[in-house]
């Protein structure tokens, strides 16, 4: 008999561990809803184009991708680009100092808040990126060595110059299943785990970041994105369709190149339905977490032992209650187990941006969930980590980082190396 | 596109919860089998698939210089006929979208759908010549089986070979060669890695159980039948709308279908060309009256392909009980490989 830990996603949990673990319904649906989150399926997978005399009309003039599993391929998570590679699951956002007029990242002018390197036939992209990595040697206390790769970012062939002091900040394409359980946990229970102070004095702080939602008009709990900075799914897959693919929508209706010269070449017209966008976000809100393999095993439990003693649940919260939704049933009372508490946190130096969202400064990023982190390779055939990818593998991720996180990573580098297994048995189960 | 598989597995675990005790009684060692027909799938019928894939791309390229330095029809039917056999060459892959073909983006380059006419019009105006790099950056919508079809058979169906000019053919070259280039990485990645991960199961592998690898298989082929029931039929169909179709230069959409449901036979049985063990050596074994439902419900799918018997952009207004029927029998098949096969494979799988 399984203990209630394997069901990640709670009732909403599927064993499936195969390519496509990521991209299962929820097991427990009513038919009509089931059959809105097939219509958004379908519109996960369409491939947009700019066309307007055929169907899927809509993409660029300035986009990043065609269609939303071109990046999350298989509803999973992005590879990060080798140098030379083109950039698939991976963007860059931009900004310069300052705040917009919500406290949001303050749009650089004349590239906006993300760079879209490519563009319609006939326009010009804004701008060209490369990507080449510098690599280190290090080694564990007994001896073990390991390697860990940093990106730098090339800007190459801007439509016109970037301004003075721009920051970026990459971003990879993340997992989108279990995301409508994230949301439907109750504020009050995230709010709670925050001490961005550290008045208990352990170590760890925990901001939640309040991000402005657009449709609301008024800033809410920021749940999605490296930095938490979009608080439904729904503006987070509005603000993908807009910004990635240059598909406008009731959310975001105006175009991400509006006021640049790349803006001539747009019809002007809302470019997805209303209906569509909403089928669209509710798929990605209907999908379901993949259960736990082999959490019963000897190494896998002591893994478990290890990574509490560590204290890399102080963040990577296991398990919590979604709240009540008279509306939408599915998401009901279910106890989940991401991983993760949906605050920020200070990660270092090491991983910085050096970019401010919303509350969010240049060291924090938003704990990220671990649930189905075991079924990457198998999914998406890489097992690159981080908000930029450059972890290739769990033990990278681990020692990437800082911050807040620098005493748990000692204490797992300071583990034997049959422990540091068992701890990674542990997070590969999950 | 989901696959429903997984809903089975959640309701085997939450309805029969300890079932992993009663997992199986056979005391036959299977793992041999199992061994064989996994070895053998990979062997005789996904990598030679996309071998096939390889061999069409170098001959699409050759159809199409000998048609720049000869433009006779002869010679364009031949590049028809080629684009056909290719096509058939990939629609039967489509059974097994996992691995490489999936994880390294390839799909979306080979196979995009819709294409953007206009902006390949645009291409073609604007360049004067179309190197590999130019291809190769181009969007999933702009290249690809469906702009050389477009160049090849004209929007309406009807191009003459007279009609082809000679920066199409350019254009179309390139697009050839990029298929090439992706069919090769594909073929390579298999040979190369992904096929000995899913021969050797393992802790240390990528795929850590034989009942992984089947679920694996099992998921491609139910997934191809939603895919091509839910989107590539019923999307025309559903909103009356012949762009919505796959191929529709060509005509050649049924074909694709009809040769989906072979994808997934080839698969079910282990054999493209040449005798082999498939999974309904299994099925045989254990259950026969499920083979034989599913062997019946091949023959039902493919009947009601073959049913429809105008090209797909006029059935979905003039046959819609044939269109509608075809739908619902390859969903049936669909829904009963997940809802029966997987059970099975679970059961009696060794590990």
């Amino acid at each position: 008999m399984h203990n209630e830990d394997w069901f990640s996603g709670g009732k909403q949990t599927v064993f499936s561990s195969n390519s496509g673990a990521f991209s299962e319904a929820f097991p427990v649906m009513r038919a009509n809803a089931m059959e809105l989150h097939d219509r958004g399926d379908i519109l996960f997978e369409a491939k947009f184009i700019s066309d307007p005399s055929r169907y899927n009309y809509g993409l660029g003039p300035l986009y990043n991708n065609i269609s939303c599993v071109s990046c999350h391929v298989g509803d999973g998570r992005g590879k990060a680009p080798l140098p030379g590679d083109l950039f698939q699951g991976m963007l860059l956002r931009i900004s310069i100092d300052g705040t917009d007029p919500h406290g949001g990242p303050n749009p650089a002018p004349g590239f906006g808040g993300q760079l879209q390197q490519r563009s319609i036939v006939g326009t010009k992209p804004e701008v060209e990126i490369a990507i080449s990595y510098t690599e280190q040697e290090y080694q564990f206390p007994d001896g073990e060595k390991y390697f860990l790769r940093k990106p730098e970012f090339q800007l190459n062939n801007p439509y016109i110059p970037l301004p003075a002091n721009y920051h970026i900040s990459p971003r990879m394409a993340s997992p989108v299943f279990g995301l409508g359980l994230l949301e439907a946990v109750p504020v009050s229970t995230v709010l709670a785990w925050a001490d961005p102070d550290d008045a208990n004095g352990d170590g760890i702080s925990g901001k939640a970041n309040m991000v402005w939602s657009v449709l609301d008009n008024k800033a809410m709990l920021g749940r999605f994105g490296w930095k938490a900075g979009q608080p439904t799914v729904l503006q987070q897959s509005a603000g993908a369709a807009n910004q990635d693919m240059g598909v406008t929508n009731y959310v975001f209706p105006v175009e991400n190149s509006f006021g640049q010269s790349q803006f001539a070449y747009s019809k002007g017209i809302k470019e997805i339905s209303d209906s569509n966008m909403y089928a669209l976000a509710y798929y990605v809100r209907t999908l379901a977490v993949p259960g736990r393999r082999n959490a019963a095993n000897a190494e896998v439990k002591q893994g478990q032992k290890l990574f509490n003693l560590s204290g890399c649940n102080a963040c990577h919260k296991s398990d919590y209650f979604t709240g009540f939704n008279m509306a939408e049933p599915e998401f009901n009372y279910q106890r989940i187990f991401p991983y993760t508490d949906l605050l920020l946190h200070d990660m270092g130096a090491g991983l910085a941006d050096n970019r401010t969202e919303f509350l969010a400064n240049g060291v924090e990023w938003r704990t990220a969930p671990l649930w189905g982190i075991g079924l990457t390779r198998v999914v998406n055939g890489h097992n690159n980590f981080l908000h930029d990818g450059r972890a290739r593998n769990l033990i990278e991720a681990i020692m990437w980082h800082g911050g807040e996180a620098e005493n748990s990573k000692n204490k797992f580098a300071a583990l034997s190396k049959a422990e540091r297994m068992q701890l990674l048995s542990y997070l590969e189960s999950l | 596109m989901k696959n429903k598989l997984a809903f089975v597995i959640t309701a085997i675990i939450m309805v029969l919860y300890g079932a992993c005790k009663k997992k199986t009684n056979t005391t036959t060692d299977i793992k041999p089998l199992q061994k064989e027909i996994i070895d053998n799938t990979i062997d005789k019928v996904i990598v030679p698939s996309y071998q096939d894939m390889s061999t069409y791309a170098n001959l699409l390229i050759s159809d199409i210089q000998v048609f720049e330095v000869t433009k006779t029809e002869e010679n364009y039917l031949e590049i028809k006929k080629t684009w056909i056999e290719f096509r058939k060459a990939w629609e039967i892959t489509e059974g097994f979208l996992f691995g490489p073909i999936r994880t390294e983006n390839i799909d979306f380059r080979i196979d995009a759908w819709p294409i953007n006419t206009q902006s390949i019009d645009s291409l073609l105006a604007k360049n004067d010549s179309f190197p590999d790099v130019l291809i190769e950056h181009l969007e999933g919508g702009l290249k690809g089986f469906h702009p050389i079809e477009y160049f090849v058979w004209g929007i309406d169906g009807k191009k003459t070979f007279s009609e082809i000019t000679k920066k199409e053919l350019e254009l179309m070259k390139a697009y050839a060669k990029n298929l090439k280039l992706l069919c090769d990485q594909c073929l390579h990645s298999w040979q190369n890695g992904h096929a000995n991960s899913m021969k050797n199961p393992g802790a240390q592998s990528l795929y850590k159980s034989y009942t992984q690898i089947f679920e694996e298989m099992i998921g491609g082929m139910a997934g191809i039948c939603t895919e091509l029931a839910q989107a590539k039929m019923l999307l025309p169909f559903e909103e009356q709308n012949p762009l919505k179709e796959e191929s529709p230069f060509s005509s050649n959409s049924l074909a694709d279908y009809k040769d989906n449901i072979q994808s997934i036979k080839n698969i079910y049985y282990g054999q493209k060309t040449a005798d082999g063990k498939g999974i309904d050596e299994i099925v045989k074994t254990y259950n026969r009256s499920l083979h034989n439902k599913i062997v019946q419900q091949f023959d039902y799918a493919v009947n009601g392909l073959t049913n429809i018997s105008l090209p797909y952009r006029d059935a979905i207004f003039a046959q819609p009980i044939q269109v509608q029927n075809a739908i619902n029998e390859v969903d049936k098949l669909g829904k009963l490989l997940t809802d029966e096969l997987v059970p099975l494979i679970q059961r009696v799988v060794q590990n």
